[in-house]
């Protein structure tokens, strides 16, 4: 039996080879990166593009919470304004500035406390996710064209939000205090005892304090001087503290973070 | 009944696209609702890859070529969007996109739950394609259990999608 030839197998054939050579290409290009630490042009290429349209949809998303809010809160802004109305010109002062205060959308509010701790910080909206959801890793709008670099700390005015791990032209990369691969110097505020915080997922977990620490629940832990962070930032409260077993050397204790991770909008990037 | 709502084979098979520009486009509308809108309907931290959908999709119906082109787009877009990953989510897509091409070679790629089964099975495999690169690039093995209970509920989360994207698609096809 002899085999059949085409010149339609071969061009099947060489498609095939060219196909796999440019996915190696690509892959090798994304790793070498990777190694280097550097974000390669390919992602750097794709994430611009993503960005504008990222940030329209967040912006989008966020006016329209906003507007949902104001709507809401309308109709007691009214009882509230005419009360004040039949009082006294002291009053209808005070109620203009409520207007004032409640007209604001609250996140802005949020951000503009923030920049008030952190006046030097970078004012900065979160505008993606994780596509799978396998790191806690967000994409805020703000890139090196606006100062940011790699390692900077990110923070809300709630506390410690995370560091920048990988930072693109136009957006950045900001790996969550909670991630898994997260690892922070910290100290908790009562007896200035240290430890290393490391994300759970949910919350962040306190390894290595000595196991001489007198830990309680509520405690404050904030950050140890680091590579991305200055000292005294409030990264949660102690939330349980783990029985140490008959020779453990260290304790651990939960805490709970101060930033509330599920509705985290706008945040401030602090340069190192 | 899920599995077969569909009384005639042909009648109700699933067309796929096999134009690259349209594969492109959908490939691109895949990742913008990946990095934004789907994290808001994870459950128990697992979500749907809308971008797999779409390259599992198209392998299906194109050769090993158009397969390996597609799924290392998809998978460079994931690697872009999610930071820190390296090269995982481009070799996995691509070998995972190759291996749905291969697959349709074999199964009758036309029923909805054929198709739906292919896409958790290869959701599967491109899960764990991706982990394994991610430990060789470094990345903590001690959490191999964690992300196991994460990949079995996102691979079947995927196949629903699957399912609900055939279904949908049929009653707008049958009208």
């Amino acid at each position: 039996m002899v085999p059949i030839f085409t010149y339609r197998d071969e061009r099947k054939l060489f498609a095939v080879i060219g196909a796999i050579i440019a996915a190696a290409l690509v892959a090798l290009v994304q790793l070498e990166f990777a190694r280097q630490g550097r974000p390669s042009p390919l992602s750097s290429a794709i994430t611009s593009a993503y960005a504008y349209a990222e940030y329209a949809l967040g912006v989008t998303l966020g006016a329209a919470r906003g507007s949902v809010g104001y709507v809401i809160e309308l109709p007691q802004l009214e009882r509230d304004n005419a009360q004040l109305r039949a009082r006294n010109a002291e009053l209808l002062t005070q109620n203009a500035s409520l207007h004032e205060a409640l007209a604001r959308i609250p996140s802005q509010e949020a951000v503009e406390n923030a920049q008030a701790l952190y006046p030097q910080g970078i004012p900065g909206m979160v505008v993606g996710f994780d596509p799978e959801n396998k790191a806690q890793i967000v994409t805020v709008d703000k890139g090196t064209r606006s100062g940011v670099s790699i390692d900077d700390g990110v923070v809300n005015a709630d506390g410690v939000v995370g560091r920048i791990i990988e930072a693109n032209p136009l957006t950045s990369k900001v790996l969550l205090i909670t991630d898994y691969t997260s690892n922070l110097p910290a100290i908790v505020q009562n007896g200035r005892w240290w430890g290393i915080a490391t994300g759970t997922l949910t919350r962040v977990n306190l390894h290595y304090v000595s196991q001489d620490a007198r830990l309680h629940v509520g405690d404050a832990v904030v950050t140890g001087e680091g590579r991305s962070f200055h000292a005294g930032l409030l990264i949660g409260r102690v939330m349980t503290v783990t029985p140490m077993p008959a020779g453990a050397l260290d304790q651990q204790a939960v805490v709970q973070p101060a930033v509330a991770f599920g509705r985290l909008d706008h945040v401030v990037i602090l340069p190192k | 009944m899920l599995l077969s709502f569909r009384s005639s084979a042909q009648a109700h098979a699933v067309r796929l696209p096999t134009d690259w520009r349209g594969a492109a486009i959908w490939l691109l509308v895949a990742g913008f609702l990946q990095s934004t809108l789907v994290h808001f309907i994870a459950f128990r931290g697992a979500v749907p890859s809308l971008i797999f959908l779409v390259v599992a999709t198209y392998a299906l119906r194109s050769g090993s070529a158009g397969a390996i082109l597609i799924g290392t787009v998809g998978g460079l877009i994931e690697d872009a969007l999610a930071g820190n990953t390296g090269a995982a989510w481009t070799i996995a897509t691509t070998l995972s996109a190759l291996a749905v091409s291969g697959a349709a070679r074999m199964l009758f790629a036309d029923s909805p739950s054929i198709f739906a089964a292919l896409v958790v099975v290869a959701a599967l495999v491109r899960e764990g394609l991706y982990w394994a690169v991610l430990s060789l690039e470094g990345y903590p093995v001690g959490l191999g259990m964690h992300f196991l209970k994460i990949a079995l509920a996102s691979a079947v989360y995927t196949g629903l999608i699957a399912l609900f994207v055939i279904y949908l698609r049929w009653r707008l096809v049958s009208r």
